[in-house]
């Protein structure tokens, strides 16, 4: 699947296309506003990033031209402004999602990975990993066939873990994402903790390989 | 006090001073004189007596003569050769009061019989005369004050308007409104001075302030990049397949750092959007609706430290605020009570009337409260930011309600006063 990448600031593209070129992902990367325009007229691509400030353009322009010409790709504004108003405004004119910067890239993956599932899976929003069945529509989470009863929050780590299968997550980034942004308490780092804790035990007394792992203390990795 | 008051005191206390003195002495120098005229006159009154005597006018002849009051008494001998001056105080029958007299007393010699004289004159009447003399003089230094105390209210009011205008303007300046001062018209050489060098302060305070504010909204803005940069990397970094612990740990601890980074940017970055006013889109919010909903939040946090919770809502509270504001503030009120508390602590949130009260067990305040809502002001700045209190006063500022922290019964309190009466 191809992704487009419309960022100036070339370190940051190139690192956002190598995180999601490991998930089978062809990333191209643009630095510019008419690099961008070009290659949605050359190439077909599931998702965009777009960068709201460009040197030679306004990210909103670009969705609109987008909607336009009617291009068949998700969009997710990856945005340094903060604000109500902007989100709003790109919303409005037909963006997917809205990412503030800075960003945690597993959080950014699994942004993109829900995306393509509600654009190009509909009516099939089951992932499957093995022997777990995560059903994105109904929220609800399966092994072997057999439901399993998890919190709001275990809900959300399997799914942002199974999303970022193979990589190490960092605990800043799984209270960044999951807890959105109130990491900077000084509990975080027992809650994520206890809540891993508690999904590894219900997954494995399922039946569940036990998949997610701990990485030196200093975060997880979920893995075969 | 007000310098044309201040002003008029003095000028009262020196002018009431002078005149008094000036009064007394008038008065007492009157008096003198007044007794030595009187003295002279009996003196006077004397000789001519001596001399009439000596040219054989018989003694009885003067008995109504001669001063106010006389008496010839015969005596047996001469006493007094020489005469003697006397005060002496006398009441008439037909008067009430006392009259100070002088009284000169001498003893003379006629035909071989010896007689003692003594002349007597009022001097009370002529002390009337000064009496009234100082009273003229009194009344006219009172109004003269007076007029001068009128005069001088109203041309400080004149004079000093353009000063008074100025303490106004000053008073009501903020730089955030972008309105320098205009100096006062005035023809005072020092208060036209005064007044263009206000002005030249107020703009260059706005032209600062300005450029503080500019400075602060690139800085967020542009470190959020940079930030977005650092964080892929270590992020990346992490996926490395022969990655040893040691580089994992020096990894994660800029990973922290940099999380900590991006939470203070976005304290600063809403810091930066309230001075700028930017949210003016108020809806009606439900104070104790929000409340449990963000406690529902936060018991993942508020469990792992085993709080008891306790909510009194005597009534709910209603206000006019903007949604992403009103969470925020409730958002770092309860997330400042969870984080400051201890384990098996309490946490309780009251809505009486007008005012929420969140109060928390915690550690005893150690240094002085009166900075508690200043930026960055933390009792643990490497555990916390500290910028959530201030982000709660913000708040609470730009909505012109009142906030109060005081330490009651091993609670940290908290109270908001969302009252209008505040605004």
């Amino acid at each position: 699947m191809n992704i487009l990448i419309v960022e100036d600031e070339v370190n940051l593209a190139d690192e956002v296309a190598k995180y999601l070129s490991d998930f089978k992902y062809k990333c191209h990367v643009v630095n510019l506003y008419n690099d961008a325009l070009q290659s949605l007229n050359y190439e077909e691509f599931a998702i965009t990033l777009i960068d709201l400030k460009l040197p030679d353009g306004h990210g909103i322009d670009l969705i609109h031209y987008i909607k336009k010409k009617k291009i068949t790709s998700g969009i997710i504004v990856l945005s340094a402004i903060d604000e109500l108003d902007m989100r709003i405004k790109a919303l409005d004119a037909g963006a997917d999602d809205f990412l503030t910067k800075p960003f945690h890239l597993s959080e950014l993956n699994a942004r993109v990975k829900s995306l393509i599932r509600r654009n190009f899976h509909k009516g099939d929003n089951v992932i499957d990993y093995n022997e777990i069945k995560v059903d994105t529509t109904k929220l609800q989470v399966s092994v072997l066939d057999q439901v399993i009863n998890l919190t709001s929050k275990e809900y959300e780590l399997l799914l942002y873990f199974i999303s970022n299968a193979g990589k190490v997550i960092t605990k800043e980034a799984i209270g960044y994402t999951v807890w959105n942004n109130h990491s900077d308490m000084d509990v975080s780092n027992e809650i994520i903790y206890t809540h891993v804790k508690n999904l590894r035990k219900k997954l494995v007394a399922a039946g569940s390989k036990d998949y997610i792992q701990s990485v030196y203390g200093v975060g997880y990795k979920f893995d075969k | 006090m007000k310098l044309v008051y201040k002003n008029i005191l003095i000028n009262a206390i020196i002018s009431l001073m002078i005149l008094f003195v000036g009064e007394y002495s008038l008065f007492y120098f009157l008096k003198q004189n007044m007794e030595k005229e009187v003295t002279e006159h009996l003196q006077i009154e004397r000789h001519f007596m001596m001399r009439h005597l000596k040219h054989g006018v018989n003694i009885d002849y003067f008995n109504y003569n001669i001063g106010d009051r006389l008496s010839i008494e015969p005596i047996q001998t001469l006493q007094y050769k020489e005469p003697i001056m006397k005060d002496v105080e006398v009441k008439e029958e037909w008067e009430e009061e006392h009259f100070t007299s002088k009284e000169i007393v001498f003893d003379v010699e006629q035909n071989n019989k010896f007689y003692r004289v003594s002349i007597s004159k009022t001097i009370d009447e002529d002390e009337g005369l000064a009496g009234s003399m100082s009273a003229i003089i009194f009344i006219s230094g009172l109004c003269m004050f007076t007029i001068l105390v009128l005069i001088n209210v109203f041309v400080y009011h004149k004079l000093f308007s353009p000063v008074y205008k100025l303490i106004k303007d000053i008073k009501g300046f903020s730089t955030q409104q972008f309105q320098k001062i205009i100096p006062p018209t005035t023809s005072t050489q020092e208060f036209k001075t005064l007044g263009e060098e206000v002005s030249k302060m107020s703009e260059k305070m706005i032209a600062d302030y300005a450029s503080i504010k500019e400075f602060m909204e690139n800085m967020t803005h542009e470190i959020q990049t940079p930030l977005a940069v650092i964080n892929s990397k270590i992020e990346r970094s992490f996926q490395a397949k022969d990655l040893s612990e040691e580089q994992a740990i020096l990894l994660s601890d800029a990973s922290k750092a940099v999380t900590k980074l991006f939470n203070i940017n976005k304290g600063l970055t809403l810091l930066c959007r309230l001075d700028n006013k930017q949210y003016n889109t108020p809806v009606e919010i439900s104070v104790k609706e929000l409340i449990q909903q963000r406690l529902i939040y936060f018991s993942d946090f508020s469990e792992n430290k085993k709080l008891t919770i306790t909510e009194t809502y005597a009534n709910d509270l209603k206000l006019f605020m903007d949604a992403s504001l009103s969470e925020i503030l409730i958002d770092n009120l309860i997330k400042n009570a969870i984080q400051h508390n201890i384990q098996n602590g309490h946490i309780s949130i009251s809505i009486k009337n007008n005012q929420l009260t969140v109060a928390n067990t915690g550690e005893e305040p150690k240094v002085p409260t009166t900075n508690y809502f200043d930026r960055f002001y933390s009792q643990k700045p490497y555990q916390s930011l500290g910028l959530g209190l201030s982000i709660i006063k913000k708040i609470v500022d730009y909505y012109a309600y009142s906030i109060s922290y005081n330490y009651e019964n091993e609670h940290h309190q908290v109270t908001i006063d969302f009252s209008e009466k505040s605004k």
